[in-house]
């Protein structure tokens, strides 16, 4: 910002004293081996500075903080309204994870346009069919998430993930069960299958979380990978074994995984990597942001 | 209260608050009303404003509570918010005001101006001894320093926060702190100087 002030500067005997005086936090008293004239110059900045004490202010009323109370009670009836479905008629099943209501609709449509365009792009490279089959079938399963919640309150199916409670310091995580999308008629039960995959169980990993952990990580605005294809490195990590944990998932040879987001899209990357975080794994220092898929 | 609750310290209650204490809240914010508010009140320079900044710099730490790394410490993080809030108030309400300054001191006539608070000859009077008259001259006196001026001196002088702090909590180079502090109170000492020499006159 340009102002009338941006051509002054002080005297260089005055900014060093000055720079003394903030590493002691403008006590006098705090400064060493001043001569009398540095004293001097610095009792002079202090009573600068220290007409700033006099500036009027008041203190705070409990009005004030009961107004703020008010004010948060306020924001969090207004995300909890952003976040439900008022459709009274609809069920609530189990506790689940919930998606941000918002995304929902962008979801459902941009799932839409996702799978149309992927199937274009099927026709054109045949080599890339099965990353982009198995894109399909994401879509499909992501489309079956989003038509689940909405008859379910919101909520999508989970499971508990007692396999990888160990890795949570025995708190047993949720992830989301697809298989119910499948029984429940919410998709195919072929959508469930990366048709990469050489192994006959599924194929994909899901976001694996503790169900409290979820809603706060939601609130951070994050975009997060909700499916994705199957975490290569789950057994070792589980077994205490060396790990890489930049193996991509082997389902499409080269070229990397498939994710589905909870903003509707779906990306393929060649490297496990999402917005920083290693996807296959929980990094300790950084508990409460990761994005952690298991199967 | 309860001893316990007397003794938990700003981060301990920010995590009680995540958790769902209802009343850790509401102690934190005690704890810092008057602090903040008269943070909030130099560097916005109304009471009225300073209630609305300090109404968002609470519901942002409510917010944002869940991201705050508890391996730092409360009171910084609550004054950048603060500060970043009051800074988003400027932008949208504040008048830009640029103050005519005619008088030389220790000057070197174009371009940069050096002052040497040494050489001043007015007398400071003790912050504690001045009338009504005179506390209305030193708000005049900040409100027209420029906010990105104003936040550093506020910082650095009633939070004693440190340069790196500063730097850290603003997202600025060390260097621009510095020259920052440097040119907030050059020109808040010229400012009051001014001020002081229409008033004699």
């Amino acid at each position: 910002m340009s102002n009338g002030f941006d051509h002054l500067k002080l005297c260089r005997a005055d900014a060093e004293m000055l720079d003394r005086l903030v590493d002691v936090g403008f006590e006098l008293d705090q400064l060493e081996y001043l001569s009398p004239e540095e004293e001097q110059r610095a009792s002079r900045i202090l009573k600068m500075i220290g007409i700033l004490d006099a500036y009027p202010v008041e203190d705070a009323t409990d009005t004030l903080i009961d107004a703020t109370l008010a004010r948060i009670d306020q924001y969090e009836l207004q995300r909890s309204a952003r976040m439900q479905i008022h459709a009274p008629e609809l069920r609530t099943t189990k506790t689940g994870f919930r998606l941000r209501m918002p995304d929902f609709i962008t979801v459902a449509a941009m799932i839409l346009i996702t799978v149309s365009v992927f199937t274009m792009i099927n026709s054109r490279a045949q080599n890339q069919s099965m990353t982009n089959q198995c894109a399909s079938n994401m879509a499909m399963m992501g489309r079956g998430l989003v038509n689940y919640a909405l008859d379910n309150n919101g909520e999508t199916p989970t499971e508990k993930a007692t396999a990888v409670a160990s890795l949570f310091g025995g708190l047993v995580p949720e992830r989301t069960d697809a298989k119910i999308l499948a029984e429940q008629g919410y998709c195919e039960h072929s959508h469930l299958n990366c048709p990469g995959h050489v192994s006959e169980s599924g194929g994909f990993s899901f976001q694996t979380q503790p169900a409290a952990m979820w809603d706060a990580i939601q609130n951070q605005g994050r975009v997060l990978v909700l499916i994705s294809d199957q975490n290569p490195i789950l057994e070792k990590l589980l077994a205490n074994k060396s790990f890489n944990k930049l193996k991509p998932s082997p389902a499409h040879g080269l070229l990397g995984q498939n994710h589905l987001c909870d903003d509707g899209s779906i990306t393929s990357v060649p490297a496990p990597i999402f917005k920083g975080d290693f996807i296959w794994i929980l990094e300790a220092q950084n508990r409460g942001m990761d994005i952690f898929l298991t199967h | 209260m309860s001893a316990e609750t007397q003794i938990r310290t700003d981060e301990e209650l920010l995590t009680a608050h995540i958790e769902g204490d209802s009343g850790a809240f509401s102690e934190l914010m005690d704890r810092y009303k008057n602090d903040l508010l008269h943070f909030l009140i130099r560097f916005v320079g109304s009471r009225a404003a300073a209630e609305d900044v300090f109404q968002e710099s609470f519901l942002q730490i409510h917010i944002s509570a869940e991201t705050f790394d508890s391996s730092r410490r409360f009171k910084p993080w609550l004054f950048t918010i603060a500060a970043n809030k009051g800074r988003d108030w400027h932008r949208k309400y504040s008048k830009r005001t640029v103050l005519s300054l005619s008088q030389d001191i220790g000057g070197n006539g174009e371009g940069t101006r050096f002052i040497d608070l040494m050489e001043a000859d007015q007398e400071l009077p003790d912050a504690s001894l001045l009338d009504i008259e005179q506390t209305n001259s030193i708000r005049n006196a900040v409100d027209q320093l420029p906010s990105h001026l104003r936040e550093i001196l506020l910082l650095s002088y009633f939070q004693q926060m440190s340069y790196v702090q500063i730097a850290e909590s603003l997202q600025i180079p060390l260097g621009t702190v510095k020259s920052r502090l440097h040119a907030a109170v050059a020109a808040f000492s010229q400012s009051w100087q001014s001020i002081n020499s229409e008033e004699d006159e």
